[in-house]
């Protein structure tokens, strides 16, 4: 059983078709990239899987089950978590209150048994906190706990985003753009990060634009234009796939990819 | 485990000094100051979990003051009940009320939700006004007895019809009010309405119900404040429309953002400052509203965290160095 | 009885109106909710009493004065209290609105007295009749003059250069700036016409309903109620609204209750909220 199943999924936004009956099937412990040139619906069909928009028809299920319409925290309490490709952190708090969120799920002591000091609160609290700064350090954030998030250099906002999505103790994880804005030293960082996330067999959903991030890290690719699949396969066969080609670089490249 | 054995003490000390205030200050008038300082601390308290830790703005806070007060009143003046049923009453009410006015107006987004509780906050002071069979109208209700002594055995007993009294039932009140907002800050509940102010979208796919956070956080404020208003009717014995009015909301938001949202000291600070200052420096009483406003204005451009807030940058900025030469 | 009600209140719409359109502007170009908009057009009610009472200058020219010198004001509030706080923390806007509100009508307070000031326009003694109705001339110059600033304000947003870089800006800020158009100009534009049309408002209406410190705070208050039902930035949903409260609060104050008068459009306005957060006329912001 396929992790995630989405089956004739179609948005429409007053008149245009922004994703067109879109079947798509995510396998457990693979890493799937979804491309497309821009406009082509990538984000507005991540936003459909992740419950931030809801689809004009069609049905998305989880673990078989069907999850059409949950709201985003919901999706996250079964396991599906997804990143922001703008940069979306807790300002105010320290890296560590950021992370330590993320482990909101984890925690079962409430309020009423922090009010009384229990010893089930000290204990949940000092494990949530233990956690958080083995995310940090997994990520490569080791050193900045105490700092607000706000001061972090730009290239490690979104490491920290990531960093908070990954506290949830995700299944599925969706990452939306994780390179974009980044330089290169910066994206080999992030790629590294994706792997070793990877490597603990979490599935990837990864929607990107940079090829070389795509190419690196992907088994499979999903390609996606005008709002429907284009093609799917791994890497070798999309990179030479005139289809794609021509909906990327124009129909002049299309006899060019022949010879290569 | 304790961990700063000396920031345990400096509290402690502080909080036995709190405790002797009514013996080393003897002039009623000064304890009468504490004890409205003391008041409006609660109050603000109440306004900080939603508006400060949570960040969803409620303008109408001193409407549900009023509700709080208004219960009491007539729990004690109509019903005849005593006011430590009265109180306990006023607390339900007031977090009934915010939950009937909460629970749909919350799944609003911030600046509609605040728009929505001035708008209740405008109701509910025509309600005050105009509903004089219940409210009293423009005169209110007098003659609100202060809270009946409590007897332990032969010859021990306290007394709360004296400012001596009631201050140290408000002080109880103030410490425990400081003691939920501390503990609320450390426990998960705290951290996610700290999220849902900082980056709605980022708690939603942390897995935070975000209206359900919001809910909460506003009946807690409501429990505050159906407490103080409680408490501030049986104090000055009578209550009127205008203590409840719209401005009084703008001043108590003036406080909390003066004093630092958010934090723990910040809504003491706040009270402190506005209600002794204008108490103090008497000649300024009718410049004190245009004042108010200048203040916010400054503060929320200058100054947005508070004084606490800002005593808190500095000695974040102090600790720790910018760049993170710590990374190996 | 029920057409000079309806009469009435398309007068006090026409005010309804100007206010509106002033305050969804701020709200849908620059996402500022602006609480101080009350005590803007309780500033021209003061102008026009001040031009027309102390200095004896005849009504309507005291009118058109004030648009011009609260305009110019709102130009100043703008740069002084609202720039600073822009791109800052959302609802921080409305906070520092609030301080401003508090501010300028307690100003108002001290400097000019709680009593409330009079202000004598023309035309008081002309009446008209048709059919039940009976109005002062005087009130239907006022309509008229709603109208006519409302119509203008459409041909300067439909038909200049500017107003169409106003109009620009609404649906699309970013865009707007990568197109060459200043925000800076477009912000301090929209607030100066903003208040301009607040201040005509509070002239216009001041013979009727005199003139004092705290007038603005019912207004600006319906006026969010208006702006939200009618869709925030949308300006024919705020003229449509603003004609709509005013007959709506007409009515619910001669037929049901003139106490909670003032209730209604509250009521009305958490209903609408509840029911359906986009307004009626839509620009799904909520």
């Amino acid at each position: 059983m396929s992790l995630l199943v989405c089956e004739k999924l179609h948005k429409v936004f007053g008149g245009l078709v922004a994703v067109n009956q879109v079947d798509l099937k995510i396998e457990e412990g693979e890493i799937l990239g979804l491309i497309g040139p821009n406009g082509a619906g990538k984000t507005t069909l991540f936003n459909l899987i992740t419950g931030f928009l809801p689809p004009t028809s069609g049905r998305i299920s989880y673990e078989g089950k069907e999850i059409t319409r949950f709201p985003p925290y919901v999706l996250a309490s079964r396991g599906l978590v997804r990143t922001f490709q703008k940069i979306n952190i807790f300002p105010e708090l320290s890296v560590l209150d950021n992370i330590l969120i993320g482990r909101y799920l984890h925690i079962g002591a409430g309020f009423f048994q922090s009010l009384f000091q229990s010893r089930i609160h000290h204990r949940e609290e000092k494990e949530a906190r233990d956690r958080a700064f083995a995310i940090s350090e997994f990520v490569g954030l080791s050193g900045w706990e105490d700092h607000q998030a706000k001061n972090l250099p730009f290239g490690l906002l979104r490491t920290l985003g990531i960093a908070v999505a990954l506290a949830t103790g995700p299944k599925l994880f969706l990452l939306d753009e994780p390179a974009s804005g980044m330089n290169t030293e910066e994206k080999k960082e992030i790629i590294e990060v994706i792997r070793k996330i990877y490597e603990s067999r979490i599935t990837l959903l990864l929607v990107e634009h940079d090829m070389s991030v795509v190419m690196n890290l992907c088994s499979r690719i999903i390609v996606l234009d005008a709002g429907a699949v284009l093609m799917e396969g791994n890497p070798e066969e999309v990179q030479h796939d005139s289809r794609v080609i021509e909906v990327y670089l124009g129909k002049g490249y299309k006899r060019a990819a022949g010879t290569r | 485990m304790i961990r700063n054995p000396g920031k345990n003490l400096l509290i402690l000390f502080f909080v036995l000094l709190v405790f002797l205030i009514p013996v080393l200050i003897k002039d009623p008038y000064y304890q009468h100051i504490l004890n409205v300082v003391f008041l409006f601390t609660i109050s603000v308290y109440g306004l900080n979990i939603i508006a400060g830790i949570t960040g969803q703005f409620n303008i109408g806070h001193a409407g549900f003051l009023g509700i709080g007060a208004y219960i009491s009143a007539l729990a004690t003046n109509s019903l005849m009940l005593s006011f430590w049923l009265a109180m306990p009453l006023a607390i339900l009410g007031t977090a009934v009320f915010g939950f009937l006015i909460g629970y749909p107006s919350l799944r609003l987004r911030g600046v509609y939700f605040a728009l929505t509780t001035l708008c209740f906050g405008e109701i509910l002071s025509l309600v005050f006004e105009n509903w004089i069979p219940v409210t009293g109208g423009p005169t209110g209700i007098s003659r609100i007895p202060a809270p009946t002594s409590i007897r332990l055995s032969e010859g021990i007993s306290f007394a709360f019809d004296t400012k001596i009294g009631f201050y140290y039932l408000c002080l109880i009140f103030v410490l425990l009010s400081l003691y939920i907002n501390r503990q609320l800050l450390k426990s998960r509940l705290g951290r996610a309405m700290l999220a849902v102010r900082e980056n709605e979208d980022l708690a939603q796919s942390a897995g935070i119900p975000i209206t359900r956070t919001k809910i909460i956080a506003f009946i807690l404020s409501m429990m505050f404040v159906g407490l103080c208003g409680s408490l501030y009717a049986h104090y000055f014995r009578f209550i009127s429309p205008v203590s409840f009015s719209v401005p009084e909301s703008f001043r108590q938001v003036t406080m909390l953002f003066v004093g630092g949202r958010g934090t723990l000291l910040g809504p003491l600070i706040g009270a402190l400052i506005f209600t002794a200052l204008p108490e103090v420096l008497r000649s300024i009483e009718d410049y004190q509203w245009v004042v108010y406003g200048a203040i916010l204005m400054v503060f929320i451009v200058f100054l947005p965290k508070g004084i606490v807030g800002l005593i808190q940058d500095i000695t974040e900025t102090l600790r720790l160095p910018r760049n993170g030469n710590r990374e190996q | 009885m029920f057409l000079q009600q309806i009469v009435n209140g398309l007068i006090l719409g026409g005010a309804y109106a100007l206010i509106s359109v002033g305050m969804t502007m701020i709200f849908g170009i620059m996402n500022i909710a602006n609480l101080a908009h009350g005590t803007i057009y309780m500033l021209g009610g003061y102008c026009v009493y001040f031009l027309s009472t102390v200095y004896g200058q005849p009504f309507f020219l005291a009118v058109a004065l004030s648009i011009f010198i609260v305009g110019l004001f709102g130009i100043a509030i703008e740069r002084i209290v609202f720039r600073p706080i822009y791109g800052g923390p959302v609802l921080y806007d409305l906070l520092i609105a609030s301080g401003l509100m508090v501010f300028l009508e307690n100003g108002a307070l001290l400097l000019w007295g709680s009593q409330t000031k009079s202000v004598r326009a023309p035309y008081t003694d002309m009446v008209i009749h048709f059919f039940s109705v009976s109005v002062t001339m005087q009130r239907v110059i006022v309509l008229l003059a709603s109208l006519i600033l409302i119509a203008a304000l459409y041909l300067f947003l439909n038909f200049t250069r500017f107003g169409k870089a106003i109009v620009a800006t609404s649906q699309n800020p970013k865009g707007a700036s990568l197109v060459g158009i200043d925000l800076t100009k477009i912000y301090m534009l929209t607030f100066a016409i903003s208040s301009g049309l607040a201040a005509a408002a509070g002239a216009l209406l001041a013979p009727m309903f005199y003139v004092f410190p705290t007038m603005g705070s019912m207004p600006v208050l319906k006026a969010f109620v208006v702006v939200v039902l009618g869709g925030i930035g949308n300006v024919q949903g705020a003229v449509v609204g603003g004609f709509l409260m005013g007959i709506a609060e007409s009515l619910g104050g001669a037929y049901i209750s003139s106490d909670y008068k003032n209730a209604f459009s509250f009521i009305i306005f958490i209903g609408v909220l509840l029911i359906r957060p986009q307004g009626l006329f839509g620009k799904s912001q909520a």
